[in-house]
């Protein structure tokens, strides 16, 4: 009796999951965008605090990987970069390009962490701290890398919600100094997704 | 009418067969990725970290190639900073049939072209760049996930061109800086070699199957 039951069971939870996988928009093809908020805190400093917008896209090859870039646009809404000579930078734009991996099938839940690296474009303050000068160029690109670990919640149709946590390890290098900017950012946002492939 | 029914099966089964070896020389495999390295010493006491991107492209069952370009920054004790920017190709060969295994173990050699600068961060600065070409070749390995591949890797790049002289000096307050040529932004490096380990982290995509 037990073993007829786990059997049914079994063959029930096989009809489960691919009717989850024909019904799912998580797939091979979809294709995911957002724009959305991301507050960060500085590691290297006490209590300094970033704000940005953040913008994705990412293809998913099949169920478990994507690929995805990530824009992050330096906003100074706390009045930062400018007026704070405490503070490291007076901007810092990232662009991280890389891939996740979705941990597992549900209809709407998406769990993943990824790895990305990419570059951080940043002006630093501690120049016109230190040298009182408008002559030094101040501002540079520089190498960094990403993790990322979060979450998407898609709706039925074409949007989701998401939310993430990411490490960056990056410093801007100028003509005068290197400025760590070890980050840990938490971005929220809406997304907007379409699938460009049909279910197989 | 049995026998009849068996043929088209065959046929199937043959056609399928020939497809599968018209397969077998494994080329055409386009892969994209981006990559982080960080070049572990050298000249220089402290390791420099990098960020770059390549595309790979597969010749066969045991050789593939792959076409790179880095941008690597490393902090020079506080005292000045050096960038350095390849771009260039590498041969991987795998020593196993590993086309279609999750551990893909390489070894790969190659040619690069790289820009160079050295600047220091005294009150005088002193800076001090250039062009050099480089071999390179190392060893890693590929953890093949179907679409994606993560390739770990290690390898020891050669410049060949003039050398960029810096060293740390104390100047007569006891204050150590980086000097960089003469310190009068003269460059009088000789011609030699440089090298240094490279350690690579990559992230690649299958994209196509070109041919």
């Amino acid at each position: 009796m037990v073993r007829c039951f786990l059997i049914v069971l079994l063959i029930l939870s096989g009809f489960f999951v691919k009717a989850q996988e024909e019904n799912s928009v998580i797939r091979k093809g979809l294709l995911r965008a957002q724009l959305g908020f991301a507050h960060g805190t500085l590691l290297n400093y006490n209590s300094l605090n970033t704000a940005n917008i953040g913008t994705d896209l990412e293809y998913y090859l099949d169920r478990r990987f994507s690929i995805r870039s990530d824009v992050f646009l330096f906003v100074d809404f706390f009045n930062a970069g400018n007026n704070r000579i405490d503070f490291p930078f007076v901007f810092n734009h990232s662009l991280y390009t890389g891939a996740a991996y979705h941990f597992f099938n549900s209809k709407s839940f998406d769990p993943y962490i990824g790895l990305q690296p990419g570059f951080v474009y940043g002006k630093s303050n501690q120049d016109v701290i230190l040298l009182a000068s408008s002559d030094f160029k101040n501002e540079s690109l520089n190498p960094a890398i990403s993790g990322v670990i979060g979450f998407n919640y898609y709706a039925p149709k074409v949007f989701h919600l998401l939310f993430n946590v990411r490490y960056v390890k990056a410093s801007i290098a100028t003509q005068y100094n290197i400025t760590p900017i070890d980050e840990l950012r938490i971005s929220l946002g809406l997304g907007f997704n379409l699938n460009t492939r049909k279910a197989d | 009418m049995k026998r009849l029914l068996f043929i088209p099966f065959l046929l199937i089964s043959i056609v399928s067969w020939a497809q599968e070896k018209t397969k077998d020389n494994f080329g055409g495999e386009f892969q994209l990725g981006m990559r982080s390295t960080m070049s572990v010493f050298g000249h220089d006491a402290q390791p420099g970290y990098g960020t770059g991107g390549q595309f790979r492209l597969r010749f066969g069952k045991y050789i593939n190639t792959e076409w790179f370009a880095d941008y690597i920054t490393t902090n020079l004790g506080g005292l000045g900073k050096r960038n350095d920017a390849h771009i260039g190709w590498s041969v991987m060969f795998y020593p196993y049939d590993s086309y279609d295994k999750v551990f893909q173990p390489y070894f790969l050699a190659g040619h690069c072209f790289d820009y160079t600068s050295v600047r220091s961060y005294y009150y005088i600065p002193t800076y001090d760049s250039r062009w050099s070409s480089a071999v390179q070749m190392g060893l890693g390995t590929s953890f093949n996930l179907e679409v994606i591949n993560i390739s770990v890797g290690t390898q020891y790049m050669m410049h060949l061109g003039r050398e960029i002289e810096y060293e740390v000096k104390t100047n007569t307050w006891n204050e150590t800086y980086l000097q960089v040529g003469d310190g009068h932004n003269h460059s009088h490096g000789s011609t030699g070699l440089e090298g240094h380990l490279f350690l690579t982290l990559s992230i690649n995509a299958k994209i196509a199957d070109l041919w």
